[in-house]
């Protein structure tokens, strides 16, 4: 029992190192998206896949406006339709390079992120019931 | 029954003369208000009362602020919790000179507005039930 008590140890060790480095491998990566991307991550509450779905979608959108014109209400309709599409409403997006907010969101549909020089936020509520009383 | 007619007709008139008259004595006494305080409302779908709230309590606050010195997360926290608390959750608010949206808001819920060189979005949605599954 001695030998498989270290055994189980030795398997336990490798799996939480296994563990590890795929953790610092996908940090990596993101890491090195969002460089390439010129993304910086504020705040966040959202899945990696939502988060990175948010910056393509914003990368693409700020390549294809004229360079020193942004439009922040077309940023920010092309993100909340997206994400309404994509993963069910409601999505409320703001985008400036001057605010403050203060929002209640569902859980795990936050992200505020900052790309080039504006600033992004991306929040999700529930909707009310289609019968409104 | 065609002296009946006529006077019916003379009351109907009469008494929408009279809606008119207080519907312009209001809108009159908002204008009035929103000029003394430096409020522009840019978008609204809001009950007056709330409305008037809003301004108030913003006015408030950015008379309390240092002049020039604007404290955008301050200002929408406290417009939020106000109107968590008076109207229940949830709201949202974005403060700021700089910023476009795009939001899905409840019935009635929606102001966007602006004071002094500041802009204010305040809205309502609705929240999680308790039992988040």
């Amino acid at each position: 029992m001695e030998g498989a008590q270290e055994e189980l140890e030795r398997r336990s060790k490798f799996l939480k190192s296994l563990i590890q480095k795929k953790k610092t491998i996908e940090q990596q990566e993101q890491h090195d998206h969002l460089q390439h991307n010129n993304v910086r991550v504020r705040a966040c509450d959202m899945p990696l896949p939502l988060q990175n779905r948010a910056f393509r979608c914003a990368r693409d959108l700020l390549d294809s406006m004229p360079s020193k014109k942004l439009d922040s209400k077309r940023l920010a309709l092309t993100l909340k339709k997206e994400f309404d599409t994509s993963y069910g409403p409601a999505w409320h997006c703001i985008v400036g390079t001057s605010f403050g907010s203060y929002v209640t969101h569902s859980f795990g549909g936050f992200v505020y992120f900052s790309i080039d020089k504006v600033y992004v936020l991306l929040f999700k509520t529930a909707v009310e019931p289609l019968d409104h009383s």
